[in-house]
């Protein structure tokens, strides 16, 4: 025990550096036990005891830190347990989502440049991609108006890939949806999945895409012989600003006041 | 009494004080500990968690009060608290007359 602390207020602040929870859960706690160390010790008081000694006793039957801590934390972790795991498997559905709407995005902004450049431009195949006379045979069968067998395998590219694209976007819609109800239904945070998760999430799944993207184009890869660089700079593109656009998100998602960091105070 | 024992038993000897009326923890524990006269020792600070996972079960309900200066949570008996109660000392009774009728002097 510190000499010249009140040990009532000590113990305290070392079993506030043991509880984990939601901050107000631990303030909770925390004023529950300074409460009755401050009840025991005017009891104690009361009956003659000196302030000092009789605050150490209160000190003493409350209980071993470790040993408290331990109980309040498993009780925090039973009541807590299914609404964190439900937060978790939110974010994790919105991260998913953001990436699915991303996908969308990446669908119509390749049409777009479509329009503007050429569908080589965009869906082309990389100058080292190989074409079977197998697959050369289905994709002029299946594109009739193309002439060569790489015009046809560009073609049969950018319908595929546009249509897989706009799936994702729609599936990312209909998720995005249902993390929205989910959040409405939900009921206040526990804190124990940080806002800041989510962010963080997105920031690094976006930043890795935009780079990974950014050298498959720069390598002009060849990626399942179908790919075009066009549609890697696009999704580059895409990826670096959704991960702008979550790091903006995440930077606002951190307390602003300092007091939050700790539950004391 | 051991504190295993005491706390096998602790959620309906908690259940019963409340019986009382609403208290505080310190006031519940130290009533705990006056009725049992001293039998019950378990460090103070683990009978939080026991209040709280009854008030999980709804079997107790708490509110926040500032009772001379000082930020407490009062704990109250529910009706399904009650509930419980009569149910668990029904339990006891049962479980301490056959106690009794083995390991009385007669048997």
């Amino acid at each position: 025990m510190n000499e010249g602390l009140d040990p009532s207020a000590v113990y305290v602040s070392r079993l506030s550096t043991r509880l984990h929870g939601p901050p107000d859960h631990v303030r909770g706690l925390l004023d529950e036990t300074q409460a009755h160390l401050a009840d025991a010790t005017d009891e104690l008081v009361a009956e003659g005891a000196d302030p000092l000694a009789a605050a150490q006793q209160a000190v003493a039957r409350f209980g071993a830190v470790d040993v408290v801590a331990g109980a309040m934390n498993r009780s925090t972790r039973a009541r807590y347990r299914r609404p964190a795991l439900r937060e978790a498997v939110t974010t994790l559905m919105a991260v998913a989502a953001a990436g699915l709407l991303a996908m969308g995005a990446v669908g119509l902004l390749a049409r777009a440049a479509t329009a503007l450049t050429s569908t080589r431009t965009l869906f082309g195949l990389p100058a080292g991609a190989r074409m079977p006379a197998s697959s050369c045979n289905h994709w002029l069968a299946v594109q009739p108006s193309a002439v060569t067998c790489r015009d046809a395998a560009t073609l049969e590219a950018a319908a595929d890939l546009t249509l897989g694209l706009a799936v994702a976007g729609a599936a990312g819609l209909v998720l995005a949806l249902v993390v929205v109800v989910m959040h409405r239904r939900a009921g206040p945070r526990t804190g124990l999945v940080p806002p800041s998760a989510g962010p963080t999430l997105a920031v690094v799944g976006f930043g890795l895409g935009a780079l990974s993207t950014a050298l498959l184009a720069a390598d002009d890869a060849v990626i399942l012989s179908l790919w075009g660089a066009g549609l890697f700079w696009v999704a580059s593109a895409t990826c670096a600003v959704a991960a702008l656009g979550s790091g903006v998100v995440l930077v606002r998602s951190r307390p602003a006041r300092r007091g939050d960091a700790h539950p004391l105070r | 009494m051991k504190r295993d024992a005491t706390r096998g038993h602790l959620d309906v000897l908690l259940l019963r004080v409340l019986v009382a009326g609403p208290a505080h923890g310190y006031g519940v524990i130290a009533a705990l500990k006056r009725r049992s006269e001293g039998q019950f020792d378990l460090p103070e600070g683990t009978v939080y968690p026991s209040l709280h996972r009854l008030e999980d079960a709804g079997l107790v309900a708490s509110e926040w009060a500032t009772v001379s200066g000082r930020r407490r949570r009062v704990y109250r008996l529910t009706p399904a608290g009650e509930a419980s109660l009569a149910q668990k000392q029904q339990e006891w009774q049962r479980f301490a007359t056959g106690m009794s009728a083995v390991l009385g002097p007669g048997s």
